[in-house]
């Protein structure tokens, strides 16, 4: 055993090893790049003042760099830490001393571990400055409510006056918890759409009209045609086991309050919503069904829960959210020639998409008024900006025309999250996508209608054993409708899966969502 | 009575299979990491790759220096935690295991009231961090595990296993408490001792929970971290941005996915690996030494 073990390890660990020899001669170099990069970014940063006028502080009252003691802000945020954060944090050092007098110190946690580590930070008070928070990553309502941020009503219209007045009012308000602001919203995406992406090479083959398809059954029509003409082994990976039941939510125009995995939605554009089972639906019926039917057609794979690796070049289309430049995306991570897509409904403004990024000052923070002028300049000085998502141009990126970026090879620095950090429009655009990206997305913006529950965060407090016991029985029946996979026993499943929901609470909780909203719509007329 | 030949057949028979069974998932998880990830989205994961490749092991390294960091670190970690944590556990547990010290049992129950009860997570992080000040270093992940209750026990119950006419002997020929300690007691439990230092070199080596606590510089990671680190961001890429409507800087299908998540552990288990085979000369030792002589 022992003899194996050596046997099958010595090889490995020679490749290893001779890899740590070479690495010896690999870190001069790294340092030589970093004092070039560091020389580059000051001159960009010269140059840089010079024509982004609108993001000089000089606007926030009383506040002159000379007036400002120097202060050292820290900066917590989930991402993988690169390998030259270091020149970066540097580079936007040089640009932040000479405008609030401040220095940042960039702490990127990696992804799994970043909810885990700011809550011990939060519970034991420890002081940073600011950290990235959401609905999906370290709850901001929760924290909000919790005292763990700083309130920011007042300082940020006073000390980020160019940030606060690039929003509307009502997007600020959304984000607004018990009345009050916490954070600032990163601008980018707002509106949501769904709608389905197709490989245009099947589109075409097969002669089909993607922007007349408007509902699911249309997209398995596709489905169902493409499976009779292509070989059977070409038609093994078509489509995802799709989150189609999720999706056929926003298709319709409803909003599921607090979450998908509790029952309770509402249709978006009542004045005066209803809460109702969306579980119990004929829509939803219907998409089951035709779940099952796909299933049986051979169209969802047999192991579409099961399988551990997916070929997604294999795939001829799916359900999406539709946003300008994701179709080059999906392309891209698909390894297609070209992708299409067309959005079904309507582009709807929600509490989480407008939240769905921001930064949150710490109430542990001893310069609020600082992290907010920082907060400033990273939503509006496009150089400070760019630094902080693309690295150093020349170093990690090379910039294409005006406004374009394209990663340098085996660049040492590319978060590749640029909607994490700001103001995403003033950010430089991927070289694969459309140059118009950020135009189409404003403009997507504008068009969307407001949510009627728009600024409203459902909380669960009141019926968090209901909540788990429906989300156990939801996440027991749920993939497996979507995949087809009861057959025959379809109806009698579906039957048994409303009867499981009703045990385990849902007139509770579709009761307490219910009054949640009355309050909020009697509250905002 | 069963024959000799067949019983010793029926024995190797089943260690043969427990072998197999324990080394099966060393294998796999290297065949995995050198297997073409292209190979694994089509067929799945098999015992012999289809296409042999290194590309994991290629990007791991392509920027070397975080893992020659980590490796750096977590061998300071494991060092010098393993080596001072078998020194005090063992000047715990000596006088513990001796009948003559009075207080042992007062002693004994204080430190196995820690292992029942202890602060949390909260105390600990507020001690470490605002009044010792360890954030950030290596001390916060060595120091809190120096003195574990449990090692100091099993220790105390091996020392006890010495004949108390052993230290007396020494004492008589003129032995001091010390030179009895250094040169009768632990050269007797060397066994003991690296059983022990295993353990504690294990627990130092994976331990992953107190540097996301305690480290916030990714130049003081350990080799947990680093690879937790590049799982992450690979995960990332994998995923595609959580917001649509950029395209991503690096082609996601440029990057051995897959097989990266093996080669990180075929990584980060080598070194205990090595480790294991060079201690087990002494298991087997302390199975031979064992007896008493005279």
């Amino acid at each position: 055993m022992k003899k194996a073990k050596k046997w099958v390890v010595a090889p490995v660990m020679l490749a290893a090893m001779s890899s740590m020899l070479l690495s010896a001669c690999g870190s001069n170099g790294n340092d030589n790049a970093n004092t070039n990069a560091n020389a580059n970014a000051n001159a960009n940063a010269g140059s840089g003042n010079a024509d982004s006028a609108s993001g000089d502080t000089s606007n926030a009252p009383a506040n002159t760099t000379a007036d400002l003691e120097p202060v050292t802000l820290k900066y917590y945020y989930p991402a993988a830490p690169q390998p030259d954060q270091q020149a970066v944090q540097d580079a936007m050092n040089k640009i932040l001393k000479e405008k609030i007098n401040a220095e940042i110190e960039l702490y990127p946690i990696p992804f799994e571990n970043y909810e885990q580590k700011m809550k011990v930070m939060i519970n034991t008070q420890e002081e940073f400055d600011l950290a990235f928070t959401a609905p999906w990553v370290l709850n901001y309502n929760a924290n909000a409510t919790n005292g763990a941020y700083a309130d920011l009503t007042d300082i940020l219209p006073k000390y980020a006056p160019n940030l606060y007045a690039s929003l509307k009012p009502e997007l600020w308000n959304a984000a607004k918890v018990n009345g009050k602001l916490y954070a600032s919203i990163n601008q980018q995406i707002f509106a949501r759409q769904f709608g389905f992406w197709y490989n245009k090479e099947f589109t075409d083959k097969y002669n089909v009209d993607y922007t007349k398809i408007e509902t699911l059954k249309d997209f398995s029509d596709y489905l169902l045609k493409v499976k009779a003409g292509e070989p059977a082994d070409r038609t093994d990976r078509m489509t995802w086991k799709a989150d189609w039941l999720d999706r056929i939510k926003e298709m319709k125009g409803w909003e599921s309050v607090g979450g998908s995995d509790t029952p309770g939605a509402i249709v978006s554009s009542e004045a005066n919503p209803k809460v109702f089972n969306e579980y119990d639906t004929p829509e939803y019926k219907e998409t089951i069904e035709l779940a099952k039917e796909l299933q049986t057609a051979g169209v969802i794979p047999k192991d579409v829960l099961t399988a551990a690796n997916w070929d997604r070049s294999k795939m001829f289309g799916a359900v999406t959210s539709v946003a300008p430049g994701a179709e080059q995306a999906e392309a891209q991570s698909n390894s297609m020639k070209e992708v299409v897509m067309h959005g079904v409904g309507s582009p709807t403004l929600t509490t989480n998409n407008v939240t769905a990024t921001m930064t949150a000052v710490s109430a542990t923070s001893k310069n609020p008024e600082r992290a907010a002028m920082f907060l400033e300049l990273i939503n509006t000085d496009k150089d400070l900006y760019n630094l902080l998502c693309h690295g150093i141009e020349g170093t990690h990126y090379t910039k294409v025309g005006d406004n374009k970026y394209e990663n340098i090879k085996d660049s040492k620095y590319s978060p590749g999250s640029d909607w994490m950090f700001g103001n995403q429009f003033n950010g430089l655009i991927p070289v694969a996508s459309p140059d118009d990206v950020w135009e189409q997305t404003k403009k997507l913006n504008e068009s969307a209608t407001a949510s009627v529950l728009l600024g409203f965060v459902y909380d669960d407090s009141n019926i968090k054993t209901e909540a788990a016991n429906c989300a156990a029985v939801i996440a027991q029946y749920k993939d497996v409708f979507a995949a087809g996979l009861y057959g025959g026993d379809t109806d009698k499943k579906y039957e048994q899966f409303l009867s499981d929901l009703k045990k385990a609470g849902l007139d509770k909780i579709l009761a307490d969502k219910q009054a949640q909203v009355d309050k909020f719509i009697a509250g905002k007329a | 009575m069963p024959q000799p030949k067949a019983y010793a057949f029926i024995v190797n028979a089943i260690l043969t299979v427990i072998c197999f069974i324990s080394l099966f998932p060393l294998v796999m998880t290297i065949m995995i990491s050198i297997t073409d990830t292209k190979d694994l989205a089509s067929f799945g994961y098999s015992l012999i790759p289809r296409h042999f490749s290194l590309d994991a092991y290629v990007y791991l390294f392509k920027v070397p220096t975080d893992i020659i960091n980590g490796y750096r670190n977590s061998l300071i970690i494991t060092v010098v935690g393993t080596v001072v944590n078998l020194f005090i556990t063992a000047l715990v547990a000596y006088p513990l295991s001796r009948r003559d010290f009075r207080y042992r049992g007062i002693v004994s129950g204080f430190i196995f009231l820690t292992m029942i009860f202890n602060g949390g997570l909260v105390p600990l992080y507020i001690l470490i961090v605002k009044y010792l000040e360890w954030k950030n270093t290596l001390t916060a992940i060595i120091v809190p595990a120096l003195a574990l209750p449990f090692n100091i026990f099993l220790l105390r119950v091996l020392f006890q296993d010495i004949p108390p006419a052993l230290t007396e002997a020494a004492k008589i020929d003129g032995s001091s408490d010390w030179g009895t300690f250094f040169r009768i007691i632990l050269p007797l439990s060397k066994p003991a001792m690296a059983t022990l230092a295993l353990i504690s070199a294990l627990g130092y080596w994976n331990e992953a929970f107190a540097p996301i606590l305690f480290i916030d510089e990714t130049k003081k990671y350990p080799i947990q971290l680093v690879l937790n680190n590049i799982v992450s961001a690979v995960n990332f890429i994998k995923k595609g941005n959580v917001m649509p409507g950029s395209v991503q800087a690096i082609d996601p299908n440029s990057v051995p996915s897959d097989s990266i998540m093996f080669a990180m552990m075929v990584i980060a288990t080598l070194p205990m690996v090595f480790l294991f085979t060079y201690l087990q000369k002494y298991f087997i030792k302390g199975l031979t030494v064992g007896a008493i002589k005279g």
